[in-house]
């Protein structure tokens, strides 16, 4: 009778495990900061009545759990990949406060888990339009005539189509980058061809902005500041590998555009 | 104030909610992201007009967006990093960045390269990683001065009495 509840709470307790370890691997994929991370996984973890120490590194996490009178179950997770959905980091956030105070069932939060993983994005259009929107914005604010922006706009979209086609016949990311920022700051590398546009240099730097690793650079800052060093370095680790990728686009082009006009 | 200022805060804005859809920003919490970039970006340019350098005014701007944050967070219900980090992408140095990569590609090239060479490149560099730096910190402030929310503390107020009185 004893063992038999025993192994029970012993399954239940590997069940939290998984599910907590589902909504921790959501969130830090999703562009949350660890420390968010963290916050959300012990609120999630009072619902569910454990406590828990969590590990983190940038490629996986490793969580303790303590259930009551069992013995603590130590599991780990992979971090499949990095894609950044911040409805997703809300979602959990709100979940993470309705578990508590409402007292949601174990059920109840793994649908709901489940339900967040299954959030849309936003139509593929939509966003190339609000790319190059924001493309020709940034050309603007950094000092650009009306042609150098309807040039940045134009590059921004192309550059941002040639990243999704890469990206979903599954180049690694900096490829895809590389790629990218080859296409956006080769068309509007065109600015220095015609005396139209005045300012070709902002053209070709606003052009690639889109590509701008801004999520990690700003976690990787707050994580340092929370403590979180591995977290930190690893973040701050893959902005560089994506500037990197960008600067090697923009070489490429303007080395290309360098032979093939005069 | 001048028309022009204007002009690129109304575009600050466009690059925030362009972002915003990029991260899958929840649709109610658009208004936040379009107010907090327009508030950063018009005080950094206030804070320019009036002689102050980039670092210290974008740290102005930012802080004052992450001060804004935390109460807007309570209105649309929505942690403060999900609508604070498209905000701050308009104001991200990409000129400087982009700057600062060509002069040292330039400086690889050329083994006599002028001192002024030098020193543009590293002072773009830095002020490139100084903004960053100072925009972070903006997006941070609401977790650096409250480590614990007053809904948190009142919780565990709650949590606590129920573990003292045995029902």
């Amino acid at each position: 009778m004893v063992t038999q509840s025993t192994s029970i709470r012993t399954i239940d307790a590997h069940k939290s495990s998984t599910l907590l370890l589902d909504a921790a691997v959501l969130l830090m994929a999703s562009g949350a900061h660890t420390e968010r991370v963290n916050r959300n996984l012990m609120r999630l973890a009072a619902a569910l009545d454990c406590k828990i120490e969590l590990f983190f590194s940038l490629s996986g996490i490793t969580l303790t759990l303590h259930h009551k009178s069992l013995v603590p179950i130590t599991a780990f997770r992979k971090i499949p990949n990095y894609g950044v959905q911040l409805s997703a980091v809300s979602a959990i956030s709100r979940l993470s406060w309705k578990a508590v105070e409402k007292r949601m069932s174990f059920d109840e939060i793994e649908q709901e888990i489940r339900r967040i993983r299954k959030l849309p994005h936003y139509p593929k259009q939509l966003v190339i339009v609000m790319l190059a929107l924001a493309g020709m914005a940034f050309c603007r604010t950094s000092g650009g005539d009306y042609f150098s922006m309807l040039l940045t706009g134009l590059a921004t979209g192309a550059g941002f189509f040639a990243r999704n086609v890469l990206l979903q016949k599954q180049y690694i990311l900096p490829v895809c980058i590389a790629a990218a920022s080859f296409v956006a700051s080769g068309i509007s590398g065109l600015g220095y061809t015609t005396p139209l546009v005045q300012h070709p240099e902002v053209a070709v730097a606003t052009s690639v902005l889109f590509l701008i690793p801004g999520i990690p650079m700003i976690n990787s800052v707050v994580d340092l500041v929370n403590g979180h060093i591995i977290t930190g370095q690893g973040r701050a680790m893959q902005a560089t590998v994506i500037s990197m990728a960008i600067a090697i686009g923009i070489t490429l082009s303007t080395a290309m555009l360098g032979v093939v006009l005069p | 104030m001048s028309l022009l200022l204007l002009e690129k805060t109304i575009w600050a804005v466009v690059a925030a909610l362009g972002f915003a859809i990029l991260f899958t920003v929840p649709r109610r919490a658009f208004w936040a992201v379009a107010l907090l970039a327009a508030v950063g970006y018009l005080l950094r340019g206030l804070a320019l007009e009036q002689g102050l350098n980039l670092i210290i005014a974008t740290l102005l701007g930012s802080c004052s967006m992450g001060l804004l944050s935390i109460q807007i967070a309570h209105w649309v219900h929505t942690p403060t990093t999900v609508f604070m980090t498209p905000a701050v992408i308009p104001m991200v140095p990409g000129v400087y960045a982009y700057q600062f990569m060509m002069g040292l590609l330039e400086i690889s090239h050329n083994p006599d390269a002028p001192i002024d060479l030098l020193t543009l490149t590293a002072s773009n560099g830095l002020k490139a990683a100084f903004v960053i730096l100072a925009l972070a910190l903006g997006v941070t402030i609401p977790s650096l001065l409250f480590r614990k929310s007053v809904k948190e503390i009142r919780l565990r107020g709650r949590r606590d009495s129920r573990q003292r009185t045995p029902n």
